[in-house]
């Protein structure tokens, strides 16, 4: 109970100062375009405005189409959602499995295969393999579109801001066909962004798993004739993980950096693409309001996974 | 793999995307309102597209047809011009309003009145700003507007004005719903937003940034167009467009870049069509700022510049040598004189008799966004930059977002700009009033803010002369120009587009817009 208390305070602490920053940052911003000068009361009395406003949830508008922050924030929130969830399942799915295999035989053909590959995607950018994928499977062979969520020709209704969902909900006559475009169009996005958290999570389990390997308990049961994929599974792996776990607050905030830079590429109308093209407005208000949101869900998702590291670490809890 | 996760085309999909054409387009529209548009985009995504005018003109300009009007009387003083209208037409309608009657002569004076009057409930609404209109004098030669039977409307001018009938024709005189507005009243700021015309297509959605959607109209007063859908894809990448136009996604391009052009004519599905196109691309001195209010600087500058180089390396050679301002296959256009080349020593004398101090720092702006006549502002600076450096000048290249520099610009908070203009029409004045007349810089459209009573004297004439006078009264006004400078004049570049091999009847307008009333589009051979 002290610890949820002591993180739902951290919370509020965290987001009290992330105004600050998001108000100083965006007034400096504004105030290079006015030569007024400002009394400090008076940005006193205009933080706490911000602060009201956006306790009563509103977040400012966009311009010139007056659509509510808040309001494309939900929109395009799916859209992103459609590009990260299946990216951090496939990098646990894939990365698990490969660094298993590779450890079975440390410095073994799997093994050094595995660790070239993994150092190899690890040491490229991400806006790099986006553009190579994009060229070998888009322009190259033409397998699929360059970007986009849907092909122009559907007339599909955003109602939840996931193309995937809202085709099925839809009642048009091409519904099934523009779901299957939808998701054609998921393929290469989901690849780029999943390629980065894959290799990291192979190469560190994979090195801490060799560090559980040669603990005593390991060998111990070992000695009691426990076959060498039982005890990976079932004791090595467990253990491997945990420090990895320990280190996705961090990746997941590198994750979301490269998914503003996957949805550029592809032009996938997610809350990344979305930011960029308030910056490239130069709509500050709005970027304002649309920062706040976004460092919020950040914030949130951080609390949530320290959380649950809590629960799952009987070690935390004493 | 790729045919079960992309689109395995069946039957209803091909005659899906049989009837539906998707262009790439290179930005997104300011507005939806032709009277305040001041962007090429804005015009193709509006004026043509949704809208119709009383009359056209066809290329050369001199002919004029008729269109919402059927025919027109002028008096003989020439003040006084009765159009009968076309019966029968029917405005558009969307989730805001259905058209309860057709179009009339209320409409008529609803489009004109809301420009001219200040006063006038839907003046303010947009931007409130009606370039055209004032740039050529609208407010003041039109005395009133007179509704004298449902189909039956008079202009009555204040003084004869010869073109009368080719502004009409020009996409600010597009004719909006007077119904739509009083339906409006409350909601004003949706009348642009939500635009309603007689024009073959209807707006269906915009979302901004991302995509237009237009239907056609089947019961549009000419030929219904062949194809159901029409899509602006907003890509402002090129080389984006160019990857969507090779896998299909798109059928038709905007402006491709001079340098693409190898890869679409050598591809077998593509075409490339070059347009000579009435547009010109310079360098404007700002000349209400020392030391560009000294004509001597200003041909120093001039005198440094290779548009040789400029023609080469930024239009890939798509573009010739602007010698005027006008377009030299424009009526009025003088024949080609010899005018600045650069010569670096010329411009090093000039600079010293200008008495220019080596540590003045020239801004040059550069507009961020590719247009028609420019496809790289900024590599044109850079060129330029290396020129000026050449005979001693400092300079810095300054730019902002596009709004955000046309604001700037028209504010006149700039030293030197990189700009440009397309024309409305196929009239010299078109360019000539809104980018030089001292009402062209009350209206902003003067960059150089240059403001020359001789040259107004010219072509207040020439608006109003008879045509072989025109040629002599425009060659004077051109000769005035060259001889004080307030820009150098860079390039006229051609208007590139490319398509789909299966894309028909995709028509332009002299002046560089795109056509699509009439597009048609075939089954794509496998």
């Amino acid at each position: 109970m002290l610890f949820m208390s002591k993180q739902f305070i951290r919370l509020l602490v965290m987001l009290l100062g992330i105004t600050l920053l998001d108000f100083i940052f965006f007034e400096l911003a504004q105030s290079s375009n006015t030569l007024i000068p400002v009394s400090p009361l008076e940005y006193l009395s205009s933080y706490q405005q911000f602060l009201f406003q956006m306790f009563q949830g509103d977040f400012g508008t966009i311009h010139p189409s007056n659509e509510a922050i808040l309001q494309q924030f939900f929109i395009k929130l799916p859209a992103s959602l459609e590009l990260i969830i299946p990216s951090i399942l496939i990098a646990w799915l894939v990365g698990v499995p490969l660094a298993v295999m590779a450890v079975k035989k440390p410095l073994g053909w799997v093994d050094r295969i595995v660790q070239f590959l993994g150092s190899l995607i690890y040491s490229l950018p991400v806006f790099w393999w986006g553009l190579i994928l994009l060229i070998i499977f888009s322009t190259g062979l033409e397998w699929f579109p360059v970007g986009g969520r849907l092909d122009y020709i559907y007339d599909i209704q955003t109602q939840t801001g996931s193309a995937l969902i809202d085709t099925l909900l839809s009642t048009q006559s091409y519904a099934n066909e523009a779901f299957f475009d939808a998701l054609s169009r998921t393929f290469l996005p989901i690849l780029t962004l999943a390629m980065l958290p894959t290799a990291y999570i192979t190469l560190q389990i994979r090195s801490h798993l060799e560090e559980t390997l040669q603990y005593d308990y390991m060998k111990s049961a070992k000695a009691r004739g426990m076959s060498h994929s039982r005890i990976i599974w079932l004791h090595g792996l467990p253990n491997a993980i945990q420090p990895v776990l320990n280190s996705m607050s961090l990746q997941f905030s590198m994750l979301i950096t490269s998914t503003i830079i996957v949805e550029f590429i592809y032009s996938w109308p997610g809350l990344g693409h979305w930011f960029l093209v308030l910056v490239q407005r130069q709509d500050y208000l709005a970027l304002r309001g649309a920062l706040m949101l976004i460092a919020s869900a950040i914030l949130l998702a951080n609390t949530v996974t320290d959380i649950l590291k809590y629960w799952s670490n009987p070690r935390l809890q004493r | 793999m790729a045919c079960l996760l992309s689109d395995c085309s069946n039957q209803n999909s091909l005659s899906l995307r049989e009837k539906s054409v998707v262009y790439c387009s290179e930005a997104s529209p300011a507005t939806f309102n032709p009277q305040q548009s001041t962007t090429s985009i804005s015009s193709d995504a509006s004026a043509k597209l949704l809208f119709d005018t009383l009359v056209e003109s066809e290329t050369d300009a001199k002919e004029i047809k008729p269109a919402l009007a059927l025919s027109w009387t002028v008096s003989q003083d020439q003040l006084h011009y009765v159009m009968d209208l076309r019966p029968h037409v029917q405005f558009g309608s969307n989730k805001l309003f259905t058209p309860t009657r057709d179009f009339n002569a209320d409409d008529v004076i609803f489009t004109f009145n809301r420009q001219r009057d200040t006063q006038h409930p839907f003046h303010a609404v947009g931007t409130g700003h009606y370039p055209f209109f004032y740039a050529n004098n609208l407010d003041y030669i039109i005395k009133d507007l007179k509704k004298i039977t449902p189909l039956q409307v008079e202009f009555i001018l204040k003084k004869p004005t010869p073109g009368f009938l080719g502004l009409l024709a020009m996409d600010f005189s597009s004719i909006q719903s007077q119904e739509y507005a009083q339906n409006l009243l409350q909601n004003k700021s949706s009348f642009d937003l939500f635009p309603i015309g007689t024009g073959p297509f209807q707006l269906e959605r915009y979302e901004t940034d991302t995509f237009i959607r237009y239907h056609a109209k089947t019961n549009y007063w000419r030929k219904a167009p062949e194809i159901q859908t029409l899509v602006f894809a907003i890509t402002q990448e090129p080389s984006l467009r160019l990857a969507r136009l090779l896998t299909g996604e798109c059928d038709i391009m905007a402006q491709p870049l001079p340098s693409q052009s190898q890869i679409i004519e050598s591809h077998k599905d593509l075409t490339l069509d070059r347009q000579p196109s009435f547009n010109v691309a310079y360098w404007a001195f700002n000349t209400l700022r020392p030391p560009f209010n000294q004509l001597k600087v200003r041909q120093a500058l001039s005198y440094a510049i290779s548009r040789h180089a400029i023609i080469n390396s930024v239009y890939n050679n798509a573009a010739i040598i602007a010698k005027s301002p006008l377009p030299p296959n424009m009526f009025g256009a003088t024949t080609p004189l010899p005018f600045i080349q650069q010569d670096r020593e010329k411009s090093k004398a000039l600079l010293k008799e200008a008495a220019w101090d080596p540590d003045f720092v020239v801004d040059i702006w550069a507009m961020p966004v590719q247009r028609p006549y420019n496809p790289d502002a900024k590599k044109m600076a850079e060129l330029m930059h290396h020129d000026l450096a050449a005979v001693g000048v400092k300079s810095r290249i300054i730019t902002y977002k596009w709004e955000v520099f046309l604001d700037k610009v028209s504010k006149g908070q700039h030293q030197t700009v990189l700009l440009g203009w397309r024309a409305d029409n196929g009239e010299p004045d078109d360019f000539l009033t809104p980018l030089l007349s001292c009402n062209g810089r009350m209206n902003g459209t003067n960059r150089a803010f240059w403001c020359d009573q001789e040259f107004d004297h010219f072509i207040d004439q020439a608006r109003q002369a008879p045509k072989e006078q025109k040629l002599q009264l425009y060659k004077e006004a051109q000769d005035r120009f060259k001889s004080q400078l307030p820009w150098l004049p860079i390039a006229h570049a051609e208007q590139l587009i490319a398509y789909r091999k299966n894309i028909q009847h995709l028509t332009f307008t002299k002046t560089g817009g795109i056509n699509f009333s009439q597009i048609s589009k075939s089954k794509e051979k496998e």
